[in-house]
């Protein structure tokens, strides 16, 4: 299958294309975390920040990553000296791959949990019925557990605001809304879609915050909600990437 | 400090690479030391392929057992398709990327994955194995296989990074000198023999320090060392 081969050959080729232009930039860093830097920040961003659960940090204190730790059983079958390897791979995944979700601006040291614009719960404040988070709850929270959620008021958008349908700036929120969570809670939170002009009630936060993300999205060249999920983008601006899948909730992801 | 103030601006792009390198640059420009971020104090685990003759006959076997003859797979019965002839379960990226990196991240795969990882097999062989197997069950089209390739391999390639093993990326180049960084340290090295030979400087022996009778000996005795020792003596036994 030479044509798989080639495939590899250009991806191969991608990634030590984005080593040199870092190194380019910083001079003073080794091979292996520079690699270390890429590999880490590529694959939250290529699993939609499914895995901010495991490389956030909360991976090592959950059930599965203390047995991994504790036992080290993962590599006793090709590591025939005590070494266990998963001992440091646990303060790596407390600390490092922390470090590395800090580093797109999605956790912050002290707390390790969801931050900025996408993480506050006012952000989502809707119409009147639809389900928000609580005041102080994170989406990523309420999605994990229901008791976050509070009834929104009645917020509306008026006719030919910036964050009405059919403008950029209103269907990359309504987008991000969209995949905030499945069932029950995503179509509380999306409210009617019947209704011109009533939107999920972003107009609270102001539009400099999803400015920068309406930004993002037209530099990338993408004119509409329909592209976005059509097409896989990656990035911090990623509505995928912002938003709480089921993928977040397994066994292996669980997020406390 | 700089990094509590870090503010990135959000970055999009159609492949990850890009993505990676636009939120690298970014934050680094924003003040991020990328060398805060700590690397494991243990050793990595070295994942280097080793070839061993139960491996190479295992491929022969595979290879003597003969390939499907050109039109076979259109032989077979309409009614019973095979699962790649059959509409796919996916057809939008972003939901068969959420169901790969599902598969992926389930502890029982990613305790194969590592084992896989750490005895030689390399992240992209993994990325396109995975994706081929999900196309052969019918489960996304080909064009979605190519396109999901490369956020597979940055998957495994953080699950690798998180195992603390030195992987493949292709083949086995674990041990690859990148050419650009070996014309790089050969420069590096021609120009410091330059600069000590620019450097070198001849020493004169100060008749203050050596005496004079000693230097006349050495001035003597230095052609004959100089002369070397497979040259033609003058042996009086000859």
């Amino acid at each position: 299958m030479g044509w798989l081969r080639k495939k590899a050959k250009q991806i191969k080729n991608a990634v030590k294309k984005v080593g040199k232009k870092i190194k380019k930039v910083v001079k003073k860093i080794t091979k292996s975390k520079l690699f270390k830097v890429i590999a880490t920040v590529g694959a939250v961003l290529a699993t939609g920040g499914a895995a901010l659960g495991a490389f956030g940090g909360s991976f090592a204190s959950s059930a599965f990553g203390q047995a991994i730790i504790k036992g080290g059983q993962f590599f006793a079958k090709f590591n025939p000296t005590s070494f266990k390897p998963f001992t440091a791979t646990g303060k790596f995944l407390g600390s490092t791959l922390g470090k590395a979700t800090d580093f797109v601006g999605l956790t912050d040291e002290t707390t390790r949990s969801i931050a900025g614009e996408f993480g506050q719960g006012d952000m989502f404040a809707s119409e009147a019925g639809s389900l928000v988070p609580k005041e102080g709850a994170t989406i990523s929270q309420a999605i994990t557990d229901p008791s976050k959620y509070a009834e929104a008021a009645a917020k509306t958008v008026e006719a030919g605001s910036k964050l009405a349908r059919g403008t950029v700036l209103g269907d990359v929120t309504r987008g991000v809304i969209t995949n905030v969570g499945t069932g029950m809670a995503m179509q509380k939170m999306q409210g009617d879609p019947d209704k011109v002009g009533v939107a999920t009630g972003l107009n609270l936060e102001g539009d400099t915050q999803l400015g920068d993300l309406a930004v993002a999205y037209s530099e990338a060249n993408v004119r509409s909600l329909e592209d976005v999920y059509k097409t896989n983008y990656f990035g911090t601006a990623d509505v995928g990437f912002n938003t709480n899948e089921p993928l977040f909730q397994q066994e292996t992801l669980k997020i406390s | 400090m700089a990094k509590q103030e870090l503010k990135l601006k959000p970055v999009i792009a159609d492949n990850v690479s890009d993505a990676t390198e636009k939120i690298i640059l970014n934050a680094i420009e924003s003040g991020y030391d990328l060398n805060d971020i700590p690397e494991s104090k243990e050793p990595p685990v070295i994942g280097k392929r080793k070839i061993t003759d139960e491996g190479i006959d295992e491929v022969v076997n595979l290879t003597s057992k003969g390939r499907a003859i050109p039109g076979q797979s259109l032989t077979n019965s309409k009614e019973q398709p095979y699962p790649w002839e059959t509409p796919p379960k996916f057809v939008n990226p972003r939901e068969a990327l959420n169901n790969i990196v599902a598969t992926i991240l389930n502890p029982k795969a990613a305790k194969h994955i590592v084992n896989a990882l750490a005895k030689g097999t390399s992240a992209i062989d993994l990325s396109l194995s995975i994706l081929y197997s999900k196309f052969a069950n019918g489960e996304i089209t080909p064009d979605l296989m190519l396109l999901l390739s490369e956020p597979v391999m940055y998957t495994i390639m953080g699950i690798g990074e998180e195992a603390n093993i030195k992987y493949n990326i292709d083949d086995n180049d674990i041990d690859e000198v990148d050419s650009e960084d070996e014309s790089e340290q050969k420069n590096k090295i021609k120009n410091l023999f330059n600069q000590i030979k620019s450097n070198q400087k001849t020493i004169e022996p100060i008749e203050s320090v050596v005496p004079r009778s000693i230097l006349e000996q050495i001035k003597e005795t230095v052609p004959e060392i100089r002369k070397s020792l497979l040259s033609k003596g003058e042996d009086e036994n000859v």
